[in-house]
């Protein structure tokens, strides 16, 4: 097991537009959760999500499948793989994602 | 009337192809690189509505879905119609790893209007293949497709971490994802709890998601009672798509 979810807890949970976040494994197991959320239900979604993405990137010949950002008018939500573990992380939506996903790639390079 | 849109969006440095799919996972149009032949979109059309699907359950008002991968990038685009029978199809772009994400963003979002008055005006779903053609045989169907997107995976976190429900009236609308749903009492919730754990043999730990889902269906804004059981128990049987997972399911759940 990577170390993810301390990476999540103790870097990514604290940046400011960093709403919510939960880590899930590649099964859909609930390994840590932060914010207002129902983790376990949204990491079961991020998994279900990353592996239908997959199979996209399969069929069209596009590589592994590294992260996945959704956005909306509300919030917007950032999924990254990352080793066999599943990282989604919510956002202010109104912060640009673009920004927030480099120091996102900061924090997982370490 | 649609190709020609797509066909601006093909015109974008890194963009290989562009394919507007219906809810039913149907190709309803598509301009693609010769690479992605119509059976080739078609499996991937499966697997956007899919997706698509999934994420609705946790935001239902998303517009743009991209996905990196380590050679390129599928980019999503929600268009949802308006009017009396308001559709929500979903304008695919496959990019390679030159796409400059900005500048398809503008084309995308002119694209998207575009496509979206086309639609809305009856233009034509020529629709070019239904999903049924497909050699995995799905039915195509428009529903979260429960046992097709979660049985790959193990049913482990219903097990190892339990479930809980709001213990008073707080039901609120879909895809906010950290929403409970409202019980009226424990024996309530202690049906809720049975019930997803019986539906969780069948979908794995999706089976939480589906039963607050059914619970807002049914009950609407307000609180989930043991009364309610019949017809959630019902609403949830029916979205089983396999027959013995549904007949398991409702076996398991004839007790409660």
């Amino acid at each position: 097991m990577s170390n993810l979810p301390q990476i999540a807890k103790t870097q990514i949970a604290k940046f400011p537009e960093v709403t919510a976040l939960v880590v899930t494994d590649d099964a859909g197991s609930l390994l840590e959760s932060s914010g207002d959320i129902d983790g376990e239900a949204l990491g079961a979604v991020h998994v279900v999500t990353t592996q239908a993405l997959g199979r996209c990137g399969n069929a069209l010949g596009l590589g592994p499948l590294q992260r996945v950002t959704i956005t909306g008018p509300r919030r917007a939500c950032l999924i990254a793989l990352h080793d066999e573990e599943v990282l989604g992380v919510y956002v202010d939506a109104s912060k640009p994602i673009g920004v927030f996903e480099k120091k996102l790639d900061t924090a997982l390079r370490r | 009337m649609l190709e020609p849109i797509l066909q601006s969006l093909r015109e974008v440095e890194g963009v290989q192809g562009a394919m507007v799919v219906d809810p039913s996972a149907a190709v309803v149009a598509h301009r693609a690189h010769t690479i992605y032949d119509l059976g080739v979109l078609q499996q991937v059309a499966r697997s956007v509505v899919n997706s698509a699907d999934s994420v609705q359950l946790i935001q239902d008002d998303w517009d743009v879905m991209t996905a990196h991968f380590g050679d390129g990038k599928l980019l999503l685009r929600s268009l949802r119609t308006a009017g009396a029978k308001p559709r929500r199809y979903v304008l695919a772009v496959i990019a390679d790893s030159t796409l400059n994400v900005a500048f398809l963003g503008v084309a995308l979002r002119v694209a998207a209007t575009k496509l979206l008055t086309a639609l809305e005006t009856g233009a034509p779903p020529s629709s070019v293949a239904a999903p049924t053609a497909i050699a995995t045989g799905s039915t195509g169907s428009a529903r979260i497709p429960m046992a097709e997107a979660s049985r790959p995976m193990p049913m482990q976190v219903l097990e190892k971490t339990g479930l809980s429900w709001a213990g008073n009236a707080t039901g609120s609308g879909s895809g906010v994802g950290n929403s409970d749903v409202g019980v009226a009492d424990s024996a309530s919730s202690t049906f809720l709890s049975a019930c997803t754990k019986a539906l969780a043999a069948s979908v794995g730990p999706m089976a939480k998601v589906f039963v607050k889902e059914g619970v807002r269906k049914v009950c609407g804004e307000r609180p989930f009672t043991r009364a309610d059981g019949p017809a959630l128990l019902a609403h949830l049987a029916a979205g089983i798509e396999d027959s013995d997972d549904r007949a398991s399911f409702q076996r398991a759940t004839r007790t409660l």
